[in-house]
């Protein structure tokens, strides 16, 4: 079961994957904090309420 | 299309006149069916409409052509095929076809410090597998249900509101009262979805406190999810009172008040109104009710409606109250005489909409020629 902490602690999972240039997680980061609200909208609106 | 056009135009007119607090033409009718009662108009089997568009635009159609309505008169938001997919425990399908929340005890009483630490992470973490049966166990597979279920919820519900609005447009409803993201208030998510409202009420008696820092830490998470919903300049932010019924003054204004109003006064000042769904006689409430901001749009299931009109409807947009099984044993010429008494109490000085008590869940509790008649009444009649 994962750690829901581990999905917003950019810094950390940038730091676990070296190979992401700093450009990319220009993008990247951006992205998937959208997609993570997006989740947890889901979670709390659908899944739960 | 131009007649639909200029109903629409009337219709947003009674509408945004009566949430300025100011006196519309006329009384705006909001009814609301659920899916399971509008099939029920149509002739319809709601479990296959669960599972086809096409069934529901047809019941939409039943409900849209039967009954006078300046809004769209349907509610359905729950799909049973997402559920499903999740394995739910908290929403299922009676074999009726009705979606039903069952009493869910999913949170241990001794588990309060861990939620009220992070309640997002101890939600993903805990009540998820519990909750729902098909999120459970190791590997890949809980991940990708998830995924599964998420998906087919947007591509449902994207297609569902694309007929709402297509509705909408054909039949020049403007919206009601029902209109933007439904938000639970703390208190209620923890009775409702976490420790059931029996768990709850005996936590209340052993571990107030714990309850308490419990219903703050939600809050937290609820302010969150208010400022990721997108609503419009026009929508009301839905809440639904489930709770303070079976509580007692003292524990109200202790635990499910004080975060629930500063939720829905943050709101106001971000320029979002919210629309409360009182359930049941919530009379005794009324002072605190009467002190919130004056966007608040409220809808009574029941209680003393001259008492809710001289305080809370003073200055705030009201309806409700009016219930639609009376056409199963009173005569038309009856059932409008009681919306007439209704009327003769909450009209004056504007204010007030036409609404249900509860919605109609069952076609079967209800005679749709008399229901027709009292909406065509309000519609001709209640002018000001």
């Amino acid at each position: 079961m994962y750690k829901s902490k581990e999905l917003t602690d950019y810094d950390a999972y940038f730091a676990d994957h070296p190979e992401l240039k700093p450009e990319w997680r220009e993008f990247m980061e951006p992205e998937m904090s959208r997609a993570e609200d997006e989740v947890f909208l889901f979670v709390l609106g659908t899944v739960l309420m | 299309m131009a007649d639909s056009k200029a109903l629409f135009e009337e219709r947003m007119g009674l509408r945004m006149t009566m949430l300025a607090g100011g006196i519309p033409a006329r009384v705006p009718v909001y009814p609301e069916f659920t899916i399971e009662a509008a099939c029920g108009v149509a002739g319809i089997d709601v479990t296959r409409a669960y599972y086809d568009l096409g069934l529901v635009r047809k019941a939409y159609e039943a409900v849209s052509d039967t009954f006078y309505a300046d809004c769209f008169p349907v509610g359905y938001f729950r799909y049973p095929s997402v559920y499903q997919m999740l394995g739910s425990r908290n929403w299922r399908l009676s074999s009726s076809g009705t979606l039903q929340h069952p009493e869910v005890n999913i949170m241990e009483p001794g588990e309060y410090d861990e939620y009220t630490a992070d309640p997002y992470a101890f939600i993903t973490d805990k009540v998820f597998s519990r909750a729902c049966s098909n999120l459970a166990g190791e590997g890949p597979g809980p991940g990708l249900r998830f995924g599964q279920a998420m998906a087919a919820h947007a591509r449902t519900n994207g297609e569902n509101f694309g007929m709402v609005m297509e509705f909408s447009q054909k039949y020049g409803y403007s919206p009601g009262v029902i209109t933007g993201q439904g938000v639970v208030p703390p208190f209620d998510l923890l009775a409702d979805q976490l420790r059931g409202f029996e768990g709850l009420l005996v936590d209340l008696r052993r571990q107030p406190d714990k309850v308490e820092a419990a219903v703050e830490a939600t809050y937290q998470m609820m302010r969150k999810f208010t400022r990721l919903t997108a609503n419009s300049p026009i929508s009301l932010v839905f809440f639904a009172f489930h709770m303070p019924a079976f509580i007692n003054q003292k524990q109200f204004e202790r635990l499910f008040w004080p975060t629930t109003e500063r939720l829905i006064r943050e709101l106001d000042a971000e320029g979002k109104p919210s629309f409360l769904l009182a359930e049941q006689n919530l009379t005794r409430y009324a002072t605190q009710f009467e002190a919130l901001p004056a966007s608040t749009v409220f809808s009574f299931e029941a209680g003393d409606a001259k008492v809710l009109k001289e305080t809370v409807g003073k200055n705030h947009v009201i309806g409700g109250f009016w219930d639609p099984t009376l056409t199963l044993t009173r005569s038309t010429e009856e059932c409008i005489d009681s919306v007439k008494r209704l009327f003769d109490i909450c009209m004056p000085g504007g204010r007030f909409f036409f609404r249900y008590d509860r919605p109609v869940i069952d076609v079967n509790s209800v005679d749709i020629k008399k229901l027709a008649a009292v909406h065509e009444w309000v519609h001709e009649n209640a002018t000001y």
